[in-house]
């Protein structure tokens, strides 16, 4: 019992990361993104790649995953989500597309069997009767400085204001000199950046396994499903819930 | 009767025709493919009569054919119920609970709609392993379930005497005013409320429908297949099939469907040489991408445009 | 050189026209008044200046020609506007929401909060509360607060007044006369509320379904028997 606790208090704000990725593109450009599970399932890959195959230095390729997902963040934008410009619609089918056609690439490139992925952080440390490792503390430390990171840029800057203002009232944000399109570009990027990152910690805890793609938008659906502005306690009140719903996959589904 | 009403009772008479002549001309194995294409065309149909006309996009439709499936299964292999009595019992339980399961969504708008029925094809999929794996058979799923008929020509009639019921029924039904209705929801819901109609019963009733053929679908594919098992059905390939079918085909029409269904089924087998697994589905999905980012109307469209303006080049040079 | 000029502007909705060969010109440190009831093309006319609808004719601010600009190309030009109060975000607090008014203008900020505070210290005091909450009247200010933030030559404001207690619209009209004088900004309103329109602005337009159908000083307005019979009812 001390053990799902301390882990599920401790992966609570990881989950809840990722909750706040796929909400913040719902929240400002009005979509659901179903491809974000295919964006985590990325940053494991690109981890596991560049680090576990070619064996580069762990913190450059944590830098190379961020990269490479603004990278492809903008160019969905630029080429599906543009041009589908106000048909939600559309857009939200063309993401499910681009989830299988993701999934379906990673199988191509590196077969369906799950990719054990080393803990980045070796080690463990007892509390009582608990084991919790250095790798899953690690998670959640960076996790929340990545969330407290993402607070700051929300409430502190001008583009973060904007994002904000433009998922409140667009209209507001467009007289205020704000161009909706450029913001949905920057999210587009930004949580595909996310995504990445999420999965880059998120790894430690999983293998990478192609399936992912469409279990984690499922992740991100029930928590803190309010629009990421109000930033309230919810998506960590979701934590838990989510920790019990991932030891759930690991316990039942044997796929 | 109208004459474009001729013309097209003739074109489902040269199509049936068509079908019914097939299996004299293909393999076994082409039918066996053919089979799955008519179910799949079931299945656009039936996601079609709700999201392709009113615009709400269910992402759950896995949900409405595992619990028809589900149900068949379990009553006649576990209570070794008769068939006769196990599929309508299925198809009522689809309706049913299906439609009490989507009551709260159904006030849901957009996004948030297609987030609760995705919701719920999660939760279908969790619960069936976990909930008296005794009687849905958990992971594993279940085998050896009675079948209707043997061999694949006897399957091959089966399924597209099931899908063209099904396709000449909703023909019939959306070319009443309940189907204009629907359409007229799809492109803007306000106004259809303004003129007095109670779109919630409207909805209601397209999601009824839509339930009531994916449970159809859903019984009789468990009985073609004789085994189901969680992880084929709840899976996103197999619900973003039935979606880009209808889409790829054209939505909010009856052949769009069944044409895309066909089309789909068919690419993923000439694809199977060359990529025998899952990797099929990034070319496969890749081209329903283009082709749904261009021509958003849909295959059955984008034929005939070309065939009319092959016929308008033809007629100008001569 | 006049600070905003249009010529034979019409705007469109789909193919309905909502606006029907408006020509208006201000110049620098005027107040002018559209005033028209509900539907004669009011926000229409405002949204149309911003760039936020399909239009024909002409735009002209500062002699240059705004119909081809998006319409954060003409804010960042130096027109503000103050949409009516729905137009805010209502669950960040009133100073974020000031502060998003100044991401054209990031380098004045200081200098224009103080400004918007000095004009409505009732923001001041109630800086950190989420705008969602506040009454229609501190919502009003929120929002000329946040036009000005951008540090506007020219603002527009759409029905400063509507939902104000009559007190509140004294106060209104006190700020917006104190801004105008203090630094002589040009300002083209709409009102439904005629005696608060004649007692601010200089020139008045009265627009019906989309035409200008009178136009002057209050004075001449007020002489005209027919405005009389619509808007006082009497003769």
């Amino acid at each position: 019992m001390l053990q799902i606790l301390i882990q599920g208090l401790l992966l609570s704000g990881l989950y809840a990361l990722i909750a706040v990725g796929f909400t913040l593109i719902f929240s400002v450009g009005r979509v659901l993104n179903l491809a974000y599970g295919a964006y985590l399932v990325i940053g494991g890959y690109v981890y596991f790649y560049f680090a576990q195959s070619l064996g580069l230095p762990k913190p450059l390729v944590m830098a190379m995953a961020v990269v490479c997902g603004c990278l492809v963040g903008v160019l969905k934008y630029r080429l599906i989500v543009k041009p589908l410009k106000g048909n939600h619609v559309a857009v939200e089918i063309s993401t499910l597309i681009l989830a299988v056609v993701i999934q379906a690439g990673i199988v191509l490139l590196f077969k369906d069997s799950p990719k054990i992925l080393h803990p980045i952080v070796s080690g463990v440390w007892r509390v009582g009767g608990a084991t919790i490792t250095f790798n899953i503390l690690t998670a959640a430390v960076s996790s929340w400085l990545i969330f407290g990171g993402l607070y700051l840029f929300v409430r502190k800057t001008h583009t973060g204001r904007a994002m904000e203002a433009v998922s409140m009232d667009t209209k507001g944000a467009v007289i205020s000199g704000i161009r909706p399109d450029r913001i949905n570009l920057i999210t587009w990027g930004y949580i595909w950046r996310l995504g990445c990152n999420c999965r880059g910690i998120f790894c430690e805890l999983y293998p990478a396994f192609p399936g992912y793609v469409g279990c984690a938008v499922n992740h991100c659906g029930c928590g803190g499903y309010r629009g990421w502005y109000r930033f309230d306690l919810g998506y960590l009140a979701g934590g838990p819930y989510y920790w019990i719903h991932g030891n759930y996959f690991n316990l039942f589904d044997r796929r | 009767m109208t004459n474009p009403t001729k013309k097209y009772l003739l074109l489902w008479a040269i199509f049936i025709a068509v079908m019914l002549l097939l299996p004299e001309f293909v393999s076994k194995g082409t039918l066996r493919t053919i089979i799955f294409a008519n179910f799949l065309a079931i299945f656009a149909i039936s996601w079609d009569v709700l999201s392709g006309r009113t615009g709400y996009i269910s992402f759950g439709h896995p949900f409405l054919i595992g619990i028809g499936a589900y149900t068949s299964a379990i009553l006649s292999y576990r209570f070794d119920m008769p068939i006769e009595l196990s599929i309508p019992l299925a198809v009522l339980t689809t309706t049913i609970g299906g439609t009490l399961f989507f009551l709260p969504a159904l006030r849901l708008k957009g996004s948030y709609f297609a987030l609760v029925t995705l919701a719920f094809m999660e939760l279908m999929y969790q619960l069936v392993q976990v909930i008296r794996p005794d009687l849905t058979g958990g992971t594993r799923g279940m085998s050896g379930i009675e079948t209707i008929t043997r061999g694949a020509v006897n399957n091959y009639y089966l399924s597209f005497a099931l899908m063209v019921t099904i396709a000449i029924s909703m023909w019939l039904l959306m070319r009443t005013r309940f189907g204009s209705a629907l359409s007229a929801i799809g492109m803007n819901e306000e106004s259809v409320r303004g003129s007095g109609l109670s779109t919630t019963k409207l909805k209601l009733a397209a999601f009824m429908t839509s339930a009531f053929i994916a449970g159809l679908g859903g019984a009789f594919y468990v009985h073609y297949l004789g085994s189901i098992a969680p992880r084929a059905l709840f899976d996103i390939n197999f619900l973003f099939t039935i979606i880009v079918s209808a889409l790829i085909g054209g939505a909010a029409t009856i052949i769009g469907p069944m044409f895309g269904a066909l089309f789909l089924t068919i690419l993923l087998e000439a694809l199977r040489p060359i990529l025998p697994g899952v990797e099929r589905y990034l070319i496969y999905g890749s081209i329903a991408l283009i082709v749904y980012m261009f021509k958003p109307q849909g295959l059955v469209v984008l034929v005939l445009d070309t065939l009319d303006k092959l016929r308008s080049i033809i007629s100008s040079r001569s | 050189m006049s600070v905003l000029e249009i010529n034979q502007l019409s705007a469109f909705y789909g193919k309905a026209r909502a606006l029907n060969d408006i020509s208006i010109k201000l110049d620098k440190g005027e107040i002018m008044a559209v005033i028209g009831a509900n539907g004669a093309g009011k926000s229409t006319l405002l949204d149309s200046i911003v760039g936020l609808t399909r239009t024909t004719g002409d735009i002209r601010f500062e002699g240059q020609l705004l119909n081809e600009c998006s319409a954060a190309d003409i804010v960042n030009s130096g027109v503000g506007y103050a949409t009516e109060r729905f137009n805010l975000f209502p669950y960040m607090s009133v100073y974020d929401n000031l502060m998003v008014g100044a991401y054209t203008a990031r380098d004045d900020v200081e200098q224009n909060l103080e400004l918007v505070y000095d004009l409505f210290p009732r923001l001041k005091e109630r800086e950190t509360q989420e705008t969602g909450t506040q009454s229609g009247g501190e919502r009003q200010m929120v929002s000329l607060g946040r036009a000005l933030m951008s540090s506007p030559k020219l603002l527009l404001i759409d029905e400063p007044t509507i939902g104000l207690a009559p007190k509140v619209c004294l106060d209104m009209a006190a700020a917006l006369r104190d801004l105008n004088q203090s630094t002589s900004l040009t300002i083209l309103i709409t009102e439904q509320n005629v005696n608060f329109a004649m007692s601010l602005a200089q020139n008045l337009h009265v627009l019906e379904t989309g035409m200008i159908r009178m136009s002057g000083t209050p004075e001449e307005l007020k002489a005209n028997p027919d405005l009389n019979k619509a808007y006082f009812g009497s003769s």
